[in-house]
């Protein structure tokens, strides 16, 4: 049971891990959400403004917003190469999707940095 | 005592049909002894004799009469008639595949994927006077693959087999991907893992598990896809095995 790396693709154990890794940080980061919100409590406009504030919880709020756009961009490739067969829209829709997800991912380091 | 039970059969004769439709039969179970849902076909093709399905051994060795029973794929000569509620019993063929007749699909596609894991012992080393011997540890490793008869069950209940049957292996040719990549007796594990490592040929198996709920062996195709995906994250981490 020899193994030959060089021979072997990544691109499906890739995509398979980043999906599972990208899963974990999302529902850690609920729970860590959760536990804050419940502390936090009741909630008004400073509450709100102290849990978003501090540096770290700035970069967890990153991490999971990255993996949100790790896990839908690997979770639609996969259902657009099901029922997607014309190529052409394939492209067409992934570009969309992979646009989108960019735009978001913008938008949402503007909002956390303008906390 | 009688026990009249109702069939719809799809029906496809694709000299005659336009397209296929669903034919009502009835039959009465009991008075024709029928105990297995092949027992009930073969007293209707009595009374029919253009209705068309496969069959052979008619005790769940040969694989043959697959077919989707009331949603379930299974086999017809195991499938007992009582396990069905209600009177009427619908068949169809195995579904995600060209209808050749009837009950009867074109496997072309299947046996494709089965060819393509390239189902027998690869050994590159001098040939020994004697058998390659295995450990009892090394043959129990085989159990639990090496029973698949090639039914279709599992492949033609398997969604990513539907949506990209050129591209996705299959729970079948994934279980015997693996009935190799576990013999201690081959020595092309590294080639069948990189035949295996691209996004569709494994990892389009989504876990779903239909595969392992109709199989009338028994055999569990999604445990021997972890396995399998287990040896490619091992390596791609560059774990030795």
């Amino acid at each position: 049971m020899q193994m030959n790396t060089r021979t072997v693709s990544r691109v499906g154990v890739r995509d398979w891990l980043l999906q599972r890794i990208s899963a974990v940080c999302l529902i850690v980061y609920l729970l860590v959400f959760g536990i804050l919100l419940i502390k936090h409590s009741p909630l008004n406009f400073t509450e709100w403004q102290s849990i978003f504030s501090p540096l770290w919880f700035k970069i967890i709020s990153l991490i999971a917003f990255l993996s949100i756009v790790v896990h839908s961009w690997v979770g639609v490739w996969t259902i657009f190469t099901d029922y997607i067969h014309p190529w052409k829209l394939r492209l067409i829709l992934m570009s969309v999707v992979m646009l989108l997800l960019i735009a978001y991912f913008i938008w949402f380091v503007q909002i956390m940095w303008g906390v | 005592m009688s026990e009249l039970t109702t069939f719809e059969i799809y029906r496809y004769n694709p000299d005659v049909d336009s397209k296929p439709y669903m034919q009502t039969y009835t039959l009465d179970t009991k008075k024709h002894n029928c105990i297995m849902v092949l027992d009930a076909l073969m007293e209707l093709k009595k009374q029919d004799t253009s209705l068309t399905f496969r069959k052979s051994c008619r005790e769940g060795v040969c694989g043959s009469d697959g077919m989707n029973m009331n949603g379930k794929n299974g086999l017809a000569c195991i499938t007992h008639l009582s396990s069905f509620k209600g009177s009427t019993i619908t068949l169809r063929p195995l579904p995600g595949m060209p209808v050749v007749r009837d009950l009867v699909i074109d496997m072309t596609q299947f046996y494709k994927q089965y060819d393509r894991v390239k189902p027998y012992l690869i050994n590159d080393q001098p040939t020994p006077t004697t058998e390659r011997l295995q450990s009892p540890e090394e043959r129990a490793k085989l159990d639990g693959l090496y029973e698949c008869i090639l039914c279709a069950c599992c492949s033609t209940s398997c969604p990513s087999f539907w949506w990209n049957p050129e591209k996705f292996v299959g729970p079948q040719g994934l279980l015997h991907a693996y009935r190799f990549i576990a013999d201690s007796r081959d020595t092309a594990t590294e080639e069948r893992l990189a035949d295996l490592s691209d996004p569709f040929s494994l990892f389009r198996c989504r876990g779903i598990m239909n595969c392992v709920s109709v199989c009338p062996k028994g055999l569990n195709p999604t445990q021997a896809i972890g396995k399998i995906r287990s040896l490619l994250l091992k390596e791609s981490v560059g774990a030795s095995k």
